[in-house]
């Protein structure tokens, strides 16, 4: 390779990494647009069908992510209050790690309610089809 | 609460010297504090505490678990045999990695399914958090906007050919970048110029960690410190608020204390004094003293007190008309052209601030108005009755092994300071030194000490015209409104180096400054009205610092 390809593929694969985050914004903003008008704490999918990460607010404000997260056989959630990389729980449920953003917030406890993500999705598997990329770009 | 660092009953002690003498401390998460104090107080050292460079002799100092910690120190290491933008791009390698993470774990999710799916995406929203958190995202534009902004020399300038300056700056580029929960600055305004220190000030207020400066920059205090933690033999003070808030504070603090330190109570009430003042008197005080140079001239002819707590500046000869004028000067070297059309005239009374960043010509421009260097076109005239207190910054000829009190009174009990005698041990006392002190060989004192004794054997030579390079550099507040307040009452003229705008503010009735290139404007007025009559008549972008670049020199 030229020294011309290596900058071709370097501004490629910056280019490909700046389409990814943004549609990961995209589908953290549809989720918080599910959420807009549902009262107390719920959350709900961040990628439609895929329950690992998953988008909390109260009142249709955002919290943050909780995210699931495997270590051999035990399973935890974590909690991530919006704006920060700080993880703050490590609960055995979804919903507990919901209540601690809630609680990190100043927040009551609260009844969860999920909100499911319609799925409309047009990929096969609900994952935005920008985010899965190719093996060797 | 969750603090961020935490000092408990710490003690140390630096040979006779207390720095920490029972400091109990906590720092809270994204808090901005500004750390003041005397000259060798130890400043320095509770910041290398804190980064864990040094330990406390008693007691506990420790960062909360996971806090990253950087620290600008006054002598920042570097990789030598790296260049600018290697170094640099240190400051961001832990982006980059995470980067490559992430598009690692983009392209493996192309291939998985199931369990392998659940378990990348979960990896990939911790990545997503962490580069959010970073502004990863533009990472390439932030570090060409932190290169800019701190004037860095060329990407491809080799480290080791670096001054000391350029050095700092380099260093304070890559800590910026890297973003540390706890970021540590030991005099990070020192060697940057007016433009840089405001953009570092902004950035700096938006931080979204924890910031400690030690710094003597009182408008850098005023605009980004919200808590003021004043060192003082070997206790800890903390004041909540920013600089005039600190003023405030410990003028109270003292009159409740009953404490008998005058000198430093009249300091803070002048500056007080000062900060109440507003914009419109301060701009009146520099007039009135371009108005009153005979009336000036007569006080210091009839007052000669003997004052060994403060600064003096002995008073010179009468001005006559002529001071100091520049008529279309021009000035290069080798194929750079530092000044074109330079055009001036300094009234007598006048205190000019010269302001830009290292490497426009500033020291050159002295050289010229001592004679040493010679326009390449135009003029520069001295007054007949100008006589010139100058010492060239880097301190030629001064001895190592001798000490301070040697050097300034070449070992004589009484010196002739202007053309009044006093007692060689006190003037030198009224900069600082005192006691042991003065027993200190000049080879080794801090970039403050070495500062003060620079202007003791400047204001010694009881010059009218005084040219003083960067005389505020690493000098404590006190010593600086010591300063300022011998050049208030001082009857005669001034060129003074500085990007120090508080001082500028306080003590400029002129400002030349650098504007780009070869261009410099000659300003009527102190630094903050400079900066206001710059954006009337270059706009914005024009005051946003930019990286140098020189315009080639075209003879004949």
């Amino acid at each position: 390779m030229t020294d011309l390809d290596h900058e071709a593929a370097a501004a490629v694969s910056a280019a490909q990494l700046t389409v990814v985050n943004a549609k990961w914004h995209i589908c953290e903003e549809q989720a918080l647009r599910r959420l807009a008008g549902v009262s107390g704490l719920a959350c709900t999918p961040l990628f439609p069908g895929h329950l690992v990460i998953q988008v909390v607010a109260c009142d249709g404000r955002p919290l943050g992510r909780i995210r699931r997260h495997q270590e051999g056989r035990t399973v935890r959630w974590v909690a991530v209050p919006a704006g920060t990389a700080q993880e703050i729980g490590a609960c055995r449920t979804a919903h507990r790690a919901a209540r601690v953003l809630a609680r990190h917030r100043g927040l009551r406890s609260l009844r969860v309610t999920d909100n499911p993500a319609p799925v409309e999705t047009p990929s096969r598997d609900g994952l935005p089809a920008d985010l899965r990329g190719e093996r060797g770009t | 609460m969750m603090y961020v660092y935490t000092m408990r009953k710490a003690r140390m002690a630096h040979g006779d010297k207390v720095v920490l003498d029972d400091v109990t401390l906590a720092l809270r998460p994204g808090a901005k504090i500004g750390v003041v104090g005397p000259n060798g107080m130890g400043k320095s050292t509770v910041l290398r505490v804190m980064a864990g460079l040094e330990r406390p002799t008693d007691g506990d100092a420790f960062a909360a678990p996971g806090t990253s910690v950087g620290i600008l120190e006054q002598e920042p290491r570097l990789d030598d045999a790296a260049t600018v933008a290697d170094n640099v791009e240190q400051g961001v390698v832990g982006v980059r990695g995470l980067l490559h993470h992430y598009a690692e774990v983009t392209a493996l999710l192309g291939d998985a399914d199931g369990e392998e799916t659940r378990r990348l995406l979960d990896e990939l929203g911790g990545l997503q958090e962490s580069l959010d958190h970073a502004g990863a995202w533009d990472v390439d534009a932030r570090l060409e906007q932190a290169m800019d902004a701190l004037r860095c020399p060329p990407p491809d300038t080799p480290v080791r050919d670096l001054s000391g300056g350029e050095r700092r700056r380099v260093a304070l580029c890559r800590l910026l970048l890297s973003q540390p929960d706890l970021l540590l600055l030991d005099e990070p305004t020192n060697h940057l110029d007016a433009e840089s220190v405001q953009w570092l000030e902004q950035h700096l207020a938006a931080y979204p960690g924890t910031v400690v400066a030690v710094t003597h920059d009182r408008y850098f205090l005023d605009n980004v410190a919200q808590w003021i933690l004043e060192i003082d033999r070997g206790h800890a003070y903390p004041y909540e608020g920013d600089y005039s808030t600190y003023l405030a504070t410990k003028a109270a603090r003292l009159r409740v204390e009953g404490r008998k330190d005058a000198r430093r109570a009249k300091h803070l009430a002048e500056e007080l004094e000062w900060v109440r003042s507003g914009a419109k008197g301060r701009q009146n005080k520099s007039k009135a003293r371009l108005a009153r140079y005979e009336e000036l001239a007569a006080e210091a002819a009839r007052t000669r007190k003997l004052d060994f707590e403060e600064i003096q500046i002995p008073p010179g000869p009468r001005l006559g008309g002529l001071v100091l004028e520049a008529a279309g000067v021009i000035k290069g070297y080798g194929d750079r052209l530092l000044m074109e059309n330079l055009s001036f005239s300094l009234p007598r009374g006048g205190i000019v601030g010269v302001v830009g960043p290292n490497g426009v010509g500033k020291t050159t421009l002295f050289r010229m108005i001592v004679g040493e260097e010679q326009p390449d076109a135009g003029a520069l005239r001295l007054g007949e009755t100008v006589k010139i207190s100058y010492v060239d910054q880097n301190r030629a000829g001064l001895d190592p092994d001798r000490s301070v009190w040697e050097v300034v009174s070449g070992g004589l009990d009484h010196l002739l300071v202007g053309d009044a005698e006093m007692p060689s041990r006190a003037y030198v006392a009224t900069f600082g030194f005192k006691g042991a002190d003065q027993q200190k060989p000049v080879g080794v004192l801090s970039g403050g000490e070495r500062n003060r004794l620079n202007l003791a054997l400047t204001l010694e030579q009881g010059g009218n015209l005084l040219l003083l390079d960067e005389p505020t550099n690493d000098l404590d507040v006190e010593t600086l409104a010591s300063l300022e307040n011998a050049l208030f009452g001082f009857p005669g003229c001034a060129v003074i180096t500085a990007h120090d705008r508080w001082f500028l503010d306080r003590v400029a009735t002129h400002i030349l400054a650098w504007e780009g290139g070869a261009d410099w404007f000659w300003f009527e007025g102190d630094f903050a009205g400079y900066e206001a009559n710059k954006l009337q008549r270059l706009g914005s972008d024009a005051a946003r610092p930019h990286r140098i670049t020189h315009r080639r020199l075209v003879r004949g």
